[in-house]
């Protein structure tokens, strides 16, 4: 990510520009196209400004001052770097100039890709398996570092243009089945019936150019697709990494190649299937075409004469079968229960009455004594809170106690404090 | 199901009858682009006939491979197409049969739509033909009124199977055909039209087809 930012801001800085018009691009595809027929590697000024002033005549229909243009011309392509002077003689003489990569790859942009036949697609996928083939051997006499990265260049750049070559001719396959495509659709607009055979011609040439193209692409691919494997396993039980990854990216081209050639089968088995239903169900039936002329001529009058149609619209089944039980409708009601609750019946308990008699003996045996020792002998271990305030009161009422004004607080257990009594006697009359 | 013909009972038992026969309710078109659904079909006819004909309605199929349900009478649910669907439906249908639609794999553009409408019947007439009710307006008004009168048709059109809407291209499907049944070569056209206006396949809105488009 780096890379690309340091990459994007240094592009940023040199601040590129591309403005190109017509005639410069044409001048650019025609020099491109001149160079490779006459298999030169520049052209001097001179060939460069008539090569300009014939293509301003194709595309402009001649233009005043035309030597003048064109040295402005060429100028503004040497400025924008896509022409290059090559023989560095600065203003001596008239220069030759070359095109710089960028013109080359924006002429060939614009050149109509080769397009993919049996034959060079045999040809270019022969080459690939000898060149592969070879560096599988060189891979398999374990070589050096050295070799091996004599494998991984040669993967790098031959295999790569090798590949790069079959892509370029499968953009010109798919060019060209679109161009068939359009000229189905020309041929049947303007013939109709009288078209058919035409039609049925061009179809079956595409499928049959297709059909052994995507026969010899799976068989190679599939053999390249194995060597490439090798060369990649090879690589890495021997640790050379930078060979496997070429391997590894050469294994990708490859199988990208052969996906397209599947897809692109498909596609047009999709696209032939479509024509041939056409052409039967439509075109045959009706060679006159009088349905879509009645069509055109009931739209255009449909204001006029309307007409509808009816579908059907039904959600629900309508007695599938006679209801076993007919629905009943009972108001909803609340049951009648009684809410009152009734009182627990409790066990009599002689607790009360035997708690003053417990009370009367502790009195006899204890006093005097305190209310805090009274309870800590009398109270049950659990209920302390309700037996204690009874206990108090029997107390009180069977003997004599007295308290200091300020009574102090006792502990009976760790869950309760009195304040304190001193019981001085025993059962009062 | 089965290699010997099915019965009734493992037609309805089917795991694909509750869904094909939804959609054949619905007023539904199913075509061969549908393939379990149409295969289905394809098998069980005879017993769907038989099922469908008790419901007072015939479960046709097209020449052109596609079936839907056409009720004869009162007792079936059906519905009359808008105005709005009817024209969609013919511009459709024209463009199926238009040799250009073959480069783009049967498919064309929403616009398209429109432009073919204003090609053969004209902005004002179109309006007036969506809703003659309608007061007058501007016409940018009127076009925007159109525009939403034909995504709604369009949408109709769709649920119905007539269409696949794709994002902005419409996947024109065989059912369209049905909008030019009355006008298949070697028919008598006037006499077919009198047969749609007056039978159970067609019906003739008349004086008061505009109503439909409320």
């Amino acid at each position: 990510m780096a890379d690309l930012h340091t990459t994007i801001a240094g592009l940023a800085r040199a601040r590129p520009t591309l403005e190109l018009r017509t005639a410069q691009i044409c001048l650019l595809v025609a020099m491109r196209v001149r160079t490779r027929d006459e298999v030169l590697a520049e052209l001097d000024e001179d060939r460069l400004a008539a090569l300009y002033v014939e293509v301003v005549e194709v595309v402009e229909g001649g233009s005043r001052l035309p030597r003048k243009k064109a040295t402005h011309a060429l100028e503004s392509l040497r400025r924008q770097g896509l022409l290059s002077r090559v023989d560095g003689a600065g203003l001596v003489r008239a220069g030759d100039y070359a095109l710089t990569r960028l013109g080359v790859a924006i002429a060939d942009t614009w050149l109509e890709d080769e397009a993919l036949t049996r034959e060079s697609l045999v040809l270019l996928t022969t080459a690939l398996r000898s060149n592969v083939g070879e560096l599988l051997t060189l891979a398999q006499s374990s070589p050096d570092a050295q070799g091996w990265e004599r494998i991984r260049q040669t993967l790098r750049v031959n295999v790569a243009s090798l590949v790069e070559g079959i892509d370029r001719r499968r953009r010109g396959l798919d060019q060209q089945q679109a161009d068939v495509q359009g000229r189905v659709s020309s041929l049947l607009a303007d013939g109709w019936f009288d078209a058919v055979e035409a039609c049925e011609a061009l179809l079956d040439d595409t499928t049959t150019t297709l059909g052994e193209l995507k026969d010899v692409l799976m068989g190679e691919t599939s053999d390249l697709l194995n060597l490439l494997a090798e060369i990649e396993s090879l690589a890495t039980d021997q640790a050379a990494d930078p060979a496997a990854d070429a391997a590894r990216e050469a294994q990708l081209k490859v199988d990208g190649i052969g996906a397209w050639g599947r897809a692109r089968h498909e596609a047009w088995s999709e696209y032939f299937a479509m024509v041939q239903r056409f052409l039967r169900e439509h075109v045959r039936m009706d060679p006159d075409r009088a349905v879509s002329r009645r069509l055109q001529e009931g739209l255009a009058s449909w204001s006029e004469e309307p007409w509808f149609f009816d579908v059907a619209d039904q959600r629900a089944y309508l007695f599938l079968r006679v209801p076993a039980v007919t629905g009943t409708h009972d108001p909803v009601r609340r049951t009648a229960a009684d809410r009152e609750r009734g009182l627990d019946e409790v066990d009599p308990s002689s607790d009360h009455a035997d708690l003053g008699e417990r009370v009367r003996r502790w009195l006899a045996d204890n006093a005097p004594s305190t209310l805090s020792q009274a309870l800590r002998d009398l109270l049950p271990e659990d209920d302390g809170f309700r037996v204690a305030g009874r206990i108090t009161r029997h107390v009180a009422r069977l003997a004599t106690v007295s308290s200091d004004k300020e009574r102090a607080w006792v502990p009976i257990d760790a869950t309760m404090e009195v304040e304190e009594w001193t019981i001085t006697g025993g059962e009062q009359p | 199901m089965t290699d010997r013909s099915p019965t009734l009972a493992e037609v309805v038992a089917d795991e694909l009858f509750p869904a094909v026969d939804v959609r054949l309710r619905e007023g539904g078109h199913i075509d061969d682009r549908d393939l379990d659904h149409f295969s289905f079909l394809e098998e069980a006819r005879p017993q769907l006939d038989a099922l469908y004909d008790r419901y007072g309605c015939d479960l046709r199929r097209s020449v052109d491979g596609y079936y839907f349900l056409e009720p004869r009478g009162a007792q079936f649910g059906q519905r009359t197409l808008t105005a709005a669907e009817m024209l969609v439906g013919q511009v459709l249908c024209l463009l199926r049969l238009d040799p250009a639609t073959l480069r783009t794999s049967g498919r064309v553009e929403r616009q398209r739509v429109l432009e073919v409408l204003d090609q053969f019947v004209g902005a004002e007439r179109i309006g007036r033909a969506l809703n003659p009710r309608r007061r007058k307006r501007t016409m940018s008004v009127e076009a925007e009124e159109i525009r939403r009168d034909v995504d709604g048709a369009i949408r109709t059109l769709a649920r119905l199977g007539f269409v696949d809407a794709e994002g902005d291209l419409l996947l024109l499907r065989s059912p369209l055909l049905r909008f030019a049944e009355h006008v298949v070569p070697g028919k008598d056209q006037a006499a077919e039209l009198v047969q749609l206006v007056s039978g159970a396949p067609a019906a003739d809105a008349g004086e008061d087809w505009a109503e439909t488009d409320e």
